[in-house]
Formats: structure tokens, sequence, C-alpha cells
């Protein structure tokens, strides 16, 4: 076990390196940090002199080695549009983005499991047509658009929720129902999938036979089986969301780290997005893995293997 | 394995554990500001990353400024005049020496007196190269040094004559606690203003956070300032990215104005009469820059003169202006915006006229058009529009959209043939915050390279007769005109989205002074 998470957090240093590599090189070769310090309207002579003093006019690997002895020594680096520490800016805009995956997760795991579970028991009635009807619509609708149905619904046409803004836990229902209706789908499907393939198993067939009712078949053999794909699923779109969603942040003006992603990149400031990009690709590493575990868990075959 | 046997219902309680912790942590809910507690709600599109605006160039930081900070010069918003602020009266030695003479009195927010001292410190930190900060080119360009010549007397020494003097004293410097950047070691702390500013402006900061500023009316404000006395006791800054929000917050009396607002979104908001769309004008111009040195394409046709001014008459400006941008927008003709002093508006006119484009482009040598590509980081509508129109004409035009940085360094090195330049000239009103950035030869946006333009526009900015400045910057224009070195397109216009609770007029020069916003 020691020697698997080893391997995996080393393939997560990995994968991290690669990416932050990629971002900077991008990053060089398309923007002109200078000028985006500098300001759009900023003439030749004061582009240059951010240009020099920022460092930039020293050679790219040379710059990438600065940043990562900064990194290995726990140094993040500061910020150019902020003009603050870079682990300051991530710790100031992570509780946000946590609190919005996490709601996010609820609502699509309160939503999205019980729709697959009735859809599965009752396969190709109206209710499973209706469940499917559902799961793609919420698919196909784009979130910003339903962001802004909502806010026209709750915010405008009956004012009963704010529209923007992270204050109060009341600022997160709407961001929350956007977020957590793109994953409902995809969880949805999974979990009326696995179940038909269990509910159709020499197992259940064996339960039934023995006289157990189908809701204890349902609880006790066939959810712990088909919940071994959907725990993948959620691990990755938990990454997703707390990868910083940046169309749900921006409609809803959160201030998580996706909105933070977003002016970074188009500021071009480097250290906050190197850091990000870092970040984001360590959580997916992470939650993968902790999926896999927890597969591990609920599938004796898995750890056995 | 054992500790993984948890029940399903206890993953549930957790994860809705994690829940409330994930919403403790983001903070307590704020109080509702209103007209009843005279507190002014604004929403900024983009985030305010830094009290201190020297350490910044976005127009937010602008906007802020002006109510933070008092300059030495202030732009009279009806005579677009630099008038003194923090400044008293001036006296020009000579062309390179002027004394400025302070108001005494002048309180910072900690409730010490500005002196020389002050503004000295302050001037003599934005020209030194550790400063880093992002005015210190602009102003060391003319600027050698300040000097306390007494009490409430500043001398500036400076390298060279500047025209604009008086307006690089208004937004492009700030005044600062003498001392505020150098810690007690000696150390320099360039980031020292930037969550919590000591100034001498009408408001004063009382909460900065990332996504909120508080302002409060400085107590110890004077009465006799060129800004008068502003009448809201608070003005709360948000910050909304999505403009559609903005326009919802308006209109479920979250946020009292904003600004910045595409007209067709803007008009949608105020269909319902909730809230207002005001129209005013704004100092951003949009133009055509066009590769006539080569620079990009080495004999391209964009180095015809005939191509160039086809070009001009294959736009149907007009139309852009009044079906696209609409409010206050204008069909720009010169190389500057109208209002700025030096604009000269009687330049070569190119009217709308296909045909004569097209037989202009066949004179040149190109009777079945070229290919062009024409980039832009903004205005997408305009862009498609102007494509269509060169389109029409046989020029085979296609837009390359991109975001601003890409753009820049592209343009910097010489990939861009033909671009759409916005220039706001930080809404000075002079023809010297434009036309030199375009026109003089170390600047990256001069795809003229033209030696006779620039010799006149350098003699504009370096003289302090208005007369001779007025004549070199037409002879300047007249010529950028005659050569068509650019496409000049229209003047932006600025949409405001007020609520009908407060009163604000547009102002001239497009700078938004939210202190003078009142209640009606």
């Amino acid at each position: 076990m020691l020697r698997y998470t080893l391997r995996r957090a080393l393939l997560a240093l990995l994968v991290a390196f690669t990416v932050s590599v990629a971002t900077f090189l991008l990053l060089h070769t398309a923007t002109d940090p200078a000028q985006a310090i500098a300001g759009a309207d900023a003439d030749a002579a004061a582009v240059q002199q951010v240009r020099v003093q920022y460092g930039f006019d020293r050679p790219l690997a040379v710059q990438y080695a600065s940043w990562l002895r900064g990194v290995v020594r726990g140094e993040l680096g500061e910020s150019y549009i902020w003009h603050r520490q870079v682990s300051e800016l991530l710790a100031a805009h992570a509780p946000v983005t946590i609190a919005l995956a996490l709601s996010a997760m609820l609502i699509t795991v309160v939503i999205a499991i019980p729709l697959g579970i009735v859809a599965a028991m009752r396969p190709n009635t109206i209710i499973d047509r209706i469940a499917l009807t559902l799961a793609v619509t919420a698919q196909a609708v784009p979130s910003f658009w339903l962001g802004l149905m909502l806010i026209v619904l709750f915010g405008v046409m009956f004012p009963v929720l704010p529209v923007s803004g992270d204050e109060t836990w009341r600022h997160f229902i709407l961001p929350a129902v956007v977020l957590g209706a793109s994953s409902v789908p995809a969880v949805m499907r999974l979990t009326r999938t696995g179940l038909l393939d269990v509910m159709g198993s020499d197992y259940i067939r064996t339960a039934r036979s023995k006289g157990y009712m189908t809701g204890g078949i349902l609880v006790r053999h066939a959810m712990r089986n088909a919940m071994l794909p959907v725990v993948g699923v959620l691990a990755v779109q938990l990454g997703h969301k707390l990868g910083g969603s940046v169309v749900t942040e921006s409609v809803f003006a959160l201030n998580g780290l996706g909105r933070l992603a977003l002016q970074s990149i188009l500021g071009s400031d480097i250290a906050t997005i190197q850091m990000l990009v870092f970040v984001f690709a360590l959580t997916f590493v992470v939650l993968t893995f902790l999926a896999d575990l927890l597969n591990a868990w609920l599938d004796p075959r898995i750890r056995l293997a | 394995m054992k500790f993984f046997r948890i029940g399903a219902h206890r993953v549930l309680a957790m994860l809705a554990l994690a829940l409330c912790g994930g919403l403790t942590l983001v903070g307590s809910p704020a109080a509702l500001a209103a007209k009843s507690d005279n507190t002014l709600v604004v929403a900024f599109p983009r985030e305010v990353t830094t009290l201190d605006g020297l350490y910044s160039r976005s127009r937010e930081n602008d906007v802020l400024g002006l109510l933070t900070d008092d300059a030495l010069y202030y732009v009279d918003p009806q005579t677009l005049k630099a008038v003194p602020l923090a400044a008293k009266a001036h006296k020009f030695i000579n062309d390179t020496t002027l004394d400025v003479e302070l108001r005494e009195g002048i309180k910072f927010h900690d409730g010490s007196e500005m002196t020389a001292e002050d503004v000295a410190y302050s001037f003599n930190w934005i020209v030194s190269p550790e400063s880093k900060t992002l005015f210190s080119a602009r102003i060391g360009h003319w600027l050698k040094n300040a000097e306390v010549r007494g009490k409430y007397l500043v001398r500036f020494n400076m390298k060279q004559p500047n025209a604009l003097v008086f307006y690089d004293f208004t937004y492009y410097s700030k005044i600062r606690k003498k001392g505020t950047y150098h810690k007690a070691d000696g150390s320099l702390d360039p980031n020292a203003a930037t969550r919590a500013i000591n100034s001498t402006g009408p408001y004063r900061v009382t909460e900065f956070t990332a996504d909120r500023i508080t302002l409060q009316r400085f107590k110890d404000y004077r009465g006799d300032s060129a800004k008068g006395r502003p009448p809201m006791e608070r003005i709360i800054i948000r910050s909304i990215p999505d403009q559609s929000t903005q326009a919802a917050e308006l209109m479920s009396g979250g946020v009292h104005w904003t600004f910045n607002i595409p007209t067709e979104l803007a008009e949608d908001a105020a269909r319902g009469g909730r809230v207002r769309l005001v129209h005013g004008p704004s100092m951003r111009v949009e133009f055509l820059v066009l590769d006539a040195a080569g620079m990009v394409q080495p004999k391209g046709p964009l180095m015809k003169k005939a191509v160039r001014q086809a070009l001009n008459h294959a736009i149907d400006r007009a139309a852009i202006v009044k079906n696209l941008v609409k409010g206050t927008s204008q069909v720009l003709y010169s190389a500057c915006n109208p209002v700025q002093f030096g604009c000269a508006q009687d330049v070569k006119k190119y009217d709308y006229n296909p045909a004569l484009a097209k037989k202009l482009l066949a004179e040149a040598g190109y009777p079945n058009g070229f290919d062009l590509e024409l980039w832009s980081d903004r205005e997408r509508p305009v862009n498609e529009a102007i494509v269509h129109q060169l389109n029409q004409v046989g020029v085979r035009a296609t837009l390359r959209f991109v975001k601003p940085p890409v753009l820049v360094k592209a343009r910097n090195e010489k990939q861009v043939p033909a671009y759409y330049g916005s220039i706001g000239s930080f809404s000075i009103p002079d023809a010297g915050a434009i036309v030199p950035d375009h026109f003089l030869p170390e600047s990256d946006r001069n795809f003229s390279q033209d030696p006779a333009v620039a010799k006149l526009v350098d003699a504009a900015n370096s003289t302090y007769d208005p007369a001779k400045r007025q004549q070199f910057f037409r002879d300047a224009l007249r010529r950028i005109a005659e050569e068509a070195y650019w496409v000049p397109i229209l003047t932006f216009s600025a949409n405001y989205l007020a609520s009908n609770d407060v009163e604000f007029e547009p102002w001239k020069d497009g700078m938004e002074r939210l202190f003078q916003i009142r209640w009606k």
C-alpha cells in the first residue's frame, strides 16, 4: 500500500511539473507579462521598464529555474497583480471554492443517485423516461445560461435570494444548484446503468430467492457494487469543481479559485497561474487516489488484486 | 481496511458537516447598504487588486484613486482644464524648473498635515528605479527630481519641457506620507500601501477585501477642494465580473450604479423601468492601425497610400455607430478624440464610398483585392462588421480575435498587419495623451514611422505655448489623415446603469467621479 501511495505521489508531482512547464511556456510565448502588468494603454518605455524590473528580460529557462527554486524553498512567489504572496491569495480564495464545490456535490448526490435508483428500478417505464429526459436536459443546458435564468427568477422577478457575492450561506444556493446540476446527468446515468447491471446478477437472484425484500437487496447488495463507477465519476466531478468553476464563480461574483485563475490568466500573472495549475493538478491526482481507496473498500476484489 | 467500514449515512453526514464548515470559512454576513444610511453601492467589473494606484493602471484604480487620493492637480469635469487641487499655485522658473506652492492645512487620513516633504518624497519615489511603480517611466521621462523649497513649496527639476506636466500631476502621480515605502530598518517596501492606504482624498478606506471596498467620508476633508464636499457618507465598491449579474443586482436593488455596460444589455436592463440607462461621452476612441511602414509585410499592399485610403472609404462608420455602438458614439475622423485639446477636425474626411474604394484598389494594382488579417481584442460585433464591409469591396479580410496580452505581444513582435486599436488616453483631454504613443519612432504602436509626423508631435509636446501646440498637432493630424495611416472608426459611448434613487451627470471626459453622485 505504501509503495502504491508513493508511486501515486511521484506521479502527481510529475504531472504537476509537466503542467507547470507547459503553462509557463504557453504564457511566455503567447503573451507579454510586462505589457500585461504595465497595462494595455502603457507606452513602450513603461513596458520596457517593467520588463527589466520584474526580470522578464532574462532567458526563459533562468526565469523558470528561479521560480522553481522558490517553490522548493516554500516560497510560492508574489503576485504581480495583487502585490501579495501567492500563498496568501490561495488561502483567501480557496474557502469559497471549497464551500461551493461541496454544496454542489451535495446537490448532485441528493438529486442524481435517487433519480438513478428510481430509473433503474423501473426500467423503460414513464418514470425512467422522465428521469432520462431530465438528465439529458440538464446536460444540454449551459451553466452560464442556467445561472442567469436563476438570477432573473430568484433575484429579479421573485427577489428571495442574493444573486452575487459570497457573504452568507444564502449566496451559495443558486451557484451550488447551477454547478451541481451540471454533474447530475453523468452520475444519474451511471447509477442507473450500474444498478441495472447488478440487479441482473446471479447473486441478486439468489438473494431474491432467499426472500429478501427489494429494498434490502438494493441497500445491502446492489448499491455497493453499482457505486463503483459512480465513486470514480464523483471524484472527477469534485476535482472539476475544486479546480475552480470559472463560469459559475464569475456569473455569481464568487471570489473563489476559478475567478482568481481567470483574472491571473488575463493579467498574465505567472506566479499565481503556476501555483493554481499545480494545486489543480494535485487536487485531481489526490481525488482519484482517494476514489481508488474508496473503491477498494467497496469491492474487496480490488484490494486483493 | 477496517476503518473504511462506515455506513452510507455517515458519509452523507460528513459531507454535510464539511459543507457547513466550508460555509463558515467564507465569512459573516455584511450589512445591507442603502439610501437610508447614506451608503452608495457601486459595482466594478474587475477586482481592485491594490489600493495603491501607483501600482495599477486599471480603470477601477483610476476611479478609486479619485476617491482616496488628492493629487496636486485635478481635471475639472466642466472645463476639462487641470486645476489646482492639493496645489495652490505654480510658477515656471524656466522651461525645466517648476515651483508648485501647496495648500496649507491638507490632512492625511491619519490626521497629520501634508507638507512639501511628503510631495517631494512621493515624486522622488515614483521616479526611483527601485519603486517599481507603473508610472516611473512616464514621470521619469521628464522629471529629474523634486526638492523641498519651503514647508509648502516644492521645486520640480525637469529633464525636458513637458506640455502635459499638469495632467501628469492629476492621474499619474499620488501623494504619500513621507517614509511610506521605507521600513524602519531602511529597506524598501513597494507594497506598503497595497492593503492600507494613508492619503488625502475625500474618502478613506475602512475595509478592503477580495471583492469589496468600503469607503468612509473623510471628516477632515476641506470644504474648499476643487472636488467639492462629497454627499455620500459611505461608498461600497463591489466587484461583480459578469455584466448581466451587475444589471440584475441593479434591478433587485443590491447596487445603485455601475458603468461600462454594453449597449444592448443596458437597454434591456433599462426597459422595465427599474433602472436608468445614461449614455455619456468617453475619451476612448477606436480605430484601425495599418502597417503603412511595411514592418510586417515589406512591400505589402498597406504600404500604398491609395490602398489605405480605399480601406477608409470601405467602412460605413456611421452605420456602425448608429446600429452597434449607439449612445453618444460618433464617427471619428482624426487620430484623437475631438474633445481633446489640439485634436484638429479640419482633416481629410473619408466618406463611405465602396465604389471609390474598389476604384482606388484597382488603381493601386489590387483589382481583385488582397488578403488581410485584422487583429482585435475587443468590440467583436464592430470588428465583424468591419471585416464584412472590407469583404464587400474585395479585400479578403479575416478577423483574428484574441485576448489583449496576445494582441500586444504579436503587435510588438511585428506579426500584426492591421489591428483594431482602442485608447482611452487616461481620460486626459489633450491630444498629447494619444498621438505621441502612436507616432513617435520608439513606440510599438507606430506602424507608419513617418519622421515628418514624429517631428511635429515631438514639437507639440515640448512647448508650453497653446497656440503653437495646436498648430503642431493640426499639421500632424492633417498629414496622418491625408496619408490614411489609420482608419479612424468611432468615439466610444460610456453606458452607465443607475438606480432611480441616484442622480448624476455623465462626465465630459468619461472619468467616473463617484464623489459627485448624490441621492435624488
